[in-house]
């Protein structure tokens, strides 16, 4: 009877074995379960089917275990047709054990899921945290450091960041850009702060701010220029990086962000320091959105108050963005900046809040330059 | 049912040796390079064991896919194998059962047993363990090692185990992944610098095996002697 039933592999637990255990073949009778030990001497163990206490377990979760009435034996198989098999026997009174079993474990599944999701979930809100923190508490660090600061930043950076070639002093490009620094310098947020001006020989349209009070403004732009104004308005929006320190802001972001990084994570040796490098340029030169709204509202407030309209500088952007499809080297300056039309809305904004004021034109000649520059 | 290899581990715990005299006509397996000496008269193959997918699974639970095999002729012989790491070695004779080791804690193993590695998911992801875990299934002898001494801990009931500490452990036990139970409810700062946040739970009946170092630590402890890179 017993013979024509199958077998399954699985193991046993008893005092009576070699170390406690041993593997079995296990066999499932009308009445009985009978496991005979893989050991020395291959003793028999059974346990009634009606005295039969189920478990789930094992490292699979899958394992059934079936325990006698004193649990003092134990007959384990992770066979999934022993787990039918034992199931349905008895004439099912063995069903219901084995359903509040399924349920309870279903449960913890559900339990750790929850868990890991919980977990994952709270590490990326203190990594955003972390982030935001290290954003903000360097933006209120740098305002609290001198301006030389800034200005070594800005001296060292010169040479690795400013191509060649770059105009003499005495050309009319330089001169032109440099009389509307003059003219806006007393009305920068830190006047006196060391403002210059490079122009450099490109067919690119672009100017960029260093920190300290550098600024680059490449002949390309100048070209494209239809009024002096617009040409203010771009360095009243450069200027405006520099007085803001947004340069010095970005290199301790940065290295706040590092910091934490290393914090979370661990050492990043060398990769830290080829990211850094590779790095460089865009920390210096290219800002956040945010930044460069700040920018667009100071260098707006700059032109106001030395008596330049500050829609040139909307109207500026204006010509850029028409022109972003025809000429690639556009989209340089303009990738990094805000909406147009944003941008355009946010100055008048700014200027609805001024008192009133008659704007009066600069008086350069923007056509002679341009010709100098053919 | 293979026969019981006849050995002796040595140099016990943190040198230990294992000394394996095969009689004629037996077969012992091992990691590759764990071998340290041997009778001229046995011989060594080099393979795959147990075809590609447990070959694959040993190397995802950190094991190489080369098993070395060495037999002995009609005249018997000794074969020697020592550990990577400083540590013991531990014997465990397979029933028909399972034993699962943490990555990389095969050393041996003789007729009858077949190791390969078992996706472990989420949970071996948090417990440190790696994702995936060796499973040494058959009937046979299987040698394991560790960092440190080995404890073997008959767990009746429940059981906690810190995850970096978890040599081995029978496959009729459960595991969970959890909090220190007295961490529950005692906020982020705990878990995250306790040192003693995530852990093993195992549940009912069955061994595990403790190793009493922990390699992660040991490193660190190490490497604050290191000399300063000057550049």
């Amino acid at each position: 009877m017993i013979d024509s039933n199958p077998t399954f592999r699985g193991g046993l637990f008893h005092a009576d074995l070699p170390d406690g255990r041993s593997g079995a073949s296990i066999k499932l009778t009308r009445t009985e379960l009978v496991a005979e030990a893989l050991c020395e001497g291959q003793p028999q163990f059974a346990i009634p089917l009606n005295e039969c206490q189920l478990d789930l377990g094992g490292a699979s979760g899958k394992m059934v275990f079936c325990r006698n009435a004193d649990r003092s034996l134990t007959i384990f198989s992770e066979d999934p047709s022993f787990v039918a098999a034992v199931a349905q026997s008895a004439y099912g009174t063995l069903e219901a054990q084995f359903r509040s079993l399924r349920a309870r474990r279903r449960g913890e599944a559900n339990r750790f899921r929850v868990g890991v999701v919980a977990a994952t979930l709270a590490f990326a809100l203190v990594c955003v945290g972390v982030y935001f923190g290290v954003l903000a508490a360097a933006r209120t660090a740098v305002r609290a450091l001198p301006i030389r600061i800034d200005e070594q930043i800005g001296e060292m950076a010169i040479q690795s960041l400013v191509p060649e070639p770059r105009l003499d002093a005495d050309h009319p490009a330089t001169l032109l850009a440099h009389e509307i620094v003059q003219q806006l310098q007393p009305h920068a947020a830190i006047p006196e702060m060391n403002f210059r001006v490079l122009v450099v020989a490109s067919d690119e349209v672009n100017a960029f701010a260093l920190p300290g009070g550098q600024m680059v403004v490449y002949t390309g732009l100048l070209k494209k220029a239809e009024s002096p104004e617009q040409i203010a308005g771009v360095i009243a929006h450069e200027m405006s990086h520099a007085t803001l320190r947004h340069g010095l802001q970005g290199v301790s972001q940065s290295l706040g962000i590092v910091a934490a990084v290393q914090f979370l994570v661990g050492d990043l040796g060398g990769l830290v320091s080829i990211g850094s490098q590779l790095a460089q340029k865009s920390i210096l030169t290219s800002y956040s959105r945010t930044a460069e709204t700040e920018a667009d509202l100071e260098g707006a407030r700059m032109l106001h108050e030395a008596g330049i309209d500050p829609v040139a500088m909307a109207e500026f952007f204006a010509l850029l963005e028409a022109e972003v499809g025809d000429i690639p080297d556009v989209a340089a300056w303009i990738s990094t900046h805000p909406q147009h039309a944003q941008r355009v809305e946010d100055i008048r904004r700014l200027l609805q809040g001024l008192p009133k004021k008659q704007y009066r034109s600069l008086d350069l000649d923007l056509k002679a330059t341009q010709q100098a520059l053919q | 049912m293979s026969s019981e290899l006849q050995f002796e581990i040595r140099l016990r715990p943190d040198f230990s040796l294992l000394e394996v005299k095969l009689r004629p006509g037996e077969t012992v397996y091992a990691e590759p390079s764990a071998m340290a000496s041997m009778s001229p008269n046995l011989t060594l193959k080099v393979g795959l064991k147990g075809g590609a997918l447990s070959s694959l699974g040993r190397m995802l639970g950190g094991e190489s896919m080369i098993v070395n095999t060495f037999s002995a002729g009609k005249d018997p012989g000794e074969v020697v194998f020592a550990p990577a790491q400083l540590g013991d070695t531990q014997h465990h004779r397979l029933t028909g059962g399972s034993l699962m080791l943490q990555r990389g804690a095969y050393m041996a193993s003789g007729e009858g047993v077949e190791v390969t590695g078992k996706w472990q998911g989420a949970k071996g992801f948090f417990s440190g363990e790696g994702l995936v875990l060796l499973k040494a299934t058959g009937t046979g002898d299987i040698f394991f090692t560790s960092f440190g001494a080995i404890l073997e801990i008959d767990v009746a009931d429940d059981y906690i185990v810190d995850t970096g500490f978890i040599v081995a452990f029978e496959d009729t036990l459960q595991y969970q992944v959890t909090v220190v139970p007295g961490l529950r409810g005692g906020g982020f700062k705990r878990l995250f610098f306790s040192g003693e946040g995530l852990v093993c739970r195992f549940s009912g009946q069955g061994k595990v095996w403790v190793q009493t170092r922990q390699v992660s630590p040991y490193l660190s402890w190490v490497h604050s002697f290191r000399p300063q890179k000057s550049s």
